[in-house]
């Protein structure tokens, strides 16, 4: 069996292709990395066919970043998917996306939101099997981070280095931090029990600090790093508390979100000590 | 009959977790998990080899995901070669089946299933030494052969299944190149390493790593190496030894699948080895 994957160069989307290949699937790459565009429809319809399913983790990512660059984030993150989602109609191909639980209003979430909606409305309009996972903080080995802040790889690679940790707020915003391949393992199984019209949410259901956060990766990077506040950035909120309902994935996945905050930080942090130069991607 | 898992551990929880996911998602009745620890600082050379910190996240991790495990930690580094013999020692003083992995390989969900069948169903045989399972394998010859098993000379030794009695005489051959090896470090001592291990070989020109020398320990001791002819695990690694992208690249991504069917294990094994 093959299974395409959009974004399978990404953070996630390289997770989800390892966690296929256990599953006994056959990931077939597509990534902008390598010319792949998924704007690209022909290009795109092509890798498709033969595929049994499509996971789609494509997008441009951000959160303040995402305001500088409106209309690419438009183009990808919504008229991709409409590609994606015509492909996989025409194919009558499965497909898995990758959304957000969070409700910011920064361009990034926007238009998740409204790529989730159009998934929905191929799936109740077009007959398309289509499933939405709604992802909370992925972290884990081999996340990028430089260009965009996402807050595990910074604080890690900053608690390396003896520098201090930037925390944008008070740091009492609360986040739910999943494992990455707790994530893709919720992907795979989304597909496997073919759930769809479901939209999941997928994360542990525990809510930490970035406070806590911090502290943690401090402590376990093993420097001297204190904490330094910034204001919040643009498209954050000064108080969010997002956490995952697990019970939906508890009763049709038959599985939830379980490698601990910690251990999983540590395996994380031990990854960065020995890695973190390959994953920085410049301004 | 209870059955005994070990995994070597060093410093890459990362992987680990892989690992111990995959083994939870076999039915682990009857079956105790051992991670055999290896430590930071060379017991040879007084040299840190490693950040304490990742040792600690390694035991951290199998102690969240197999609670029911036991630890075997080391004190300080005594390296592959001695940690290896350590987990093979202690399977074969408990159990009389038994896997031995290294914490980068994940197998498949019915793979101890799987293996607790082969190992029953041979007990009979006196020419096996373990069961190996290929890292990859060509998808046409998977589907033609899933269920066999067949002689591999050079299957690799991170995932072994076998029967304490089938492994004793290996086990002893192992155990010599430990001792002789046992003065210096892989890393540092190289030169004297590769001297003492050759002339152990009878000055043959053998791949001196501990993983030639377990392959060497079978072949020097009449045991073969049986595996089943598909995928029942794969390596992780983006780094290491094992598939890195750079021999993905080569033999194919397609290859590193594993083998998922529940209904295999209703399947009689089949010595292919003539095929």
């Amino acid at each position: 069996m093959k299974a395409l994957v959009t974004g399978s160069a990404g953070f996630i989307g390289g997770h989800l292709c390892d966690r296929l290949r256990v599953h006994g699937y056959t990931p077939v790459g597509y990534d902008l990395r390598d010319g792949d565009d998924v704007m690209d429809g022909e290009r795109l319809i092509a890798r498709a066919r033969g595929c049994d399913a499509i996971f789609d983790c494509a997008g441009v990512l951000g959160t303040a970043e995402t305001f500088a660059d409106l209309e690419r984030t438009v183009d990808v993150n919504i008229r991709g998917t409409l590609r994606v989602l015509e492909v996989a109609s025409a194919l009558r191909i499965p497909l898995v996306y990758l959304s957000l639980k969070q409700t910011w209003h920064n361009p990034y979430m926007i238009t998740k939101r409204a790529a989730t909606e159009f998934c929905q409305m191929y799936g109740e309009y077009h007959g398309l099997p289509v499933v939405v996972i709604r992802g909370l903080n992925a972290y884990g080995p081999g996340q990028h981070w430089g260009r965009v802040r996402k807050v595990v790889p910074t604080f890690i690679v900053q608690a390396l280095q003896g520098e201090p940790l930037v925390v944008y707020g008070s740091g009492e915003q609360a986040a739910d931090f999943v494992y990455v391949s707790d994530m893709a393992e919720v992907m795979v199984r989304a597909l496997e029990r073919a759930c769809w019209g479901h939209v999941f949410d997928c994360g542990t259901g525990i809510s930490t600090s970035v406070n806590e956060l911090a502290g943690l990766v401090i402590e376990l990077a093993g420097g001297s790093s204190r904490l330094q506040y910034a204001r919040m950035r643009q498209g954050e909120p000064q108080e969010s508390a997002q956490v995952a309902e697990t019970a939906p994935m508890r009763d049709l996945l038959g599985f939830v979100p379980d490698v601990p905050l910690r251990e999983g930080m540590a395996a994380t942090v031990a990854w960065y000590r020995a890695h973190w130069r390959e994953t920085e991607v410049a301004a | 009959m209870r059955l005994g898992i070990g995994i070597l551990g060093w410093n890459r929880p990362y992987y680990l977790i892989e690992t111990l996911r995959a083994l939870r998602d076999n039915d682990l009745t009857d079956c105790d998990a051992h991670l055999f620890q290896d430590g930071a600082v060379c017991r040879v050379t007084g040299a840190v080899r490693a950040e304490a910190r990742d040792i600690e996240a390694d035991v951290a991790v199998f102690r969240a995901m197999l609670p029911g495990g036991t630890i075997h930690q080391h004190e300080q580094r005594v390296g592959i070669a001695e940690n290896r013999l350590a987990q093979l020692g202690y399977l074969s003083e408990h159990y009389d089946l038994w896997l031995a992995l290294e914490d980068d390989v994940v197998v498949s969900s019915q793979y101890v299933a799987l293996m607790r069948n082969l190992l029953e169903d041979w007990a009979g045989r006196d020419n096996v030494g373990a069961f190996s399972s290929p890292l990859w394998a060509e998808q046409a010859v998977q589907e033609r052969l899933g269920y066999h098993v067949s002689e591999r000379p050079n299957g690799p030794v991170s995932v072994l299944a076998t029967r304490t009695p089938w492994f004793a005489p290996v086990l002893d051959r192992f155990r010599q190149y430990c001792e002789v090896i046992r003065p210096y470090e892989y890393r540092d001592g190289w030169p004297e390493y590769q001297t003492a291990v050759r002339q152990l070989f009878g000055g043959q020109n053998i791949v001196v790593s501990s993983d030639g020398t377990l392959i060497w320990a079978f072949q020097a001791s009449g045991r073969r190496l049986w595996g089943v002819v598909s995928t029942r695990a794969i390596t992780l690694g983006r780094d290491g030894t094992h598939m890195t992208p750079e021999i993905y690249q080569r033999v194919g991504y397609a290859a590193g699948v594993v083998h998922q069917h529940p209904e295999e294990l209703a399947v009689p094994f089949v010595d292919a080895t003539p095929l």
